[in-house]
């Protein structure tokens, strides 16, 4: 029941079929601390982070799409 | 060493216990006592950001001792935060009735990424604790990095 959602406390309704999305920021709360850990205080570390998570993104859809690619096309045909 | 180094004073270049035990009390404190307040500021951002993002995801659930208790072991590491949840999940939700937990439970791909978040906290979080034990051995790795003698 929507209404009754309590945030923190209760699974978030009607995500279920946007799920792959939360690839986003889970990949940006590792690349932030990722970043912190590894780039001097003085760097620029904003930038640094949206690189990476660029990066993680879109090997993953890279990935997604080697991976789909073999079960729709490769695997019916062996 | 460069100029913006400015977290290497010698006091911290060496086993640094207490901050080992503030990391993991709060992730960034224990960086944010040794003199790195921007990184220790910094670790907290994304720790928060994936302790609180699993939590808004999936709910208390995401943290199970009992039913999940492998992830447990990686999500305790994010810190007390984890072990206060897990409380809440065992003696409340868990003792409401059937009914009533419905609304409580997440299901399916909402819990799976729910706990992953919590669980790539923790595991993020030991890198973290052993950074603030050691932290003269980063320093020296951003030495040999840059080309300049610790």
């Amino acid at each position: 029941m929507t209404l009754a959602w309590i945030p923190f406390l209760q699974p978030v309704p009607e995500l279920v079929s946007l799920w792959y999305l939360l690839c986003i920021p889970l990949v940006i709360g590792v690349a932030m601390v990722y970043k912190a850990l590894w780039i001097p205080e003085g760097r620029s570390w904003g930038q640094q982070v949206i690189m990476m998570s660029v990066l993680m993104v879109g090997g993953l859809a890279g990935l997604a799409i080697l991976l789909g690619a073999f079960v729709q096309i490769v695997i019916p045909r062996l | 060493m460069t100029s913006h180094d400015t977290d290497t004073s010698a006091d911290v270049r060496t086993f640094q216990p207490l901050a080992g035990i503030l990391a993991w009390v709060v992730p960034g404190l224990g960086h944010y006592v040794l003199g790195q307040r921007v990184r220790g500021i910094r670790i907290f951002a994304g720790m928060a950001l994936l302790i609180f993002g699993g939590l808004f995801i999936g709910g208390v659930d995401t943290v199970d001792s009992k039913n999940d208790n492998l992830w447990f072991m990686a999500q305790a590491c994010a810190g007390p935060v984890v072990l206060g949840v897990d409380v809440i999940n065992q003696k409340y939700v868990k003792e409401l009735p059937p009914a009533d937990q419905i609304a409580w439970r997440s299901l399916g791909h909402v819990n799976s990424v729910g706990t992953l978040f919590i669980a790539l906290a923790g595991l993020l979080n030991v890198v973290v604790i052993l950074d603030a034990l050691y932290p003269a051995r980063r320093d020296e790795r951003y030495a040999r990095r840059e080309g300049d003698p610790a």
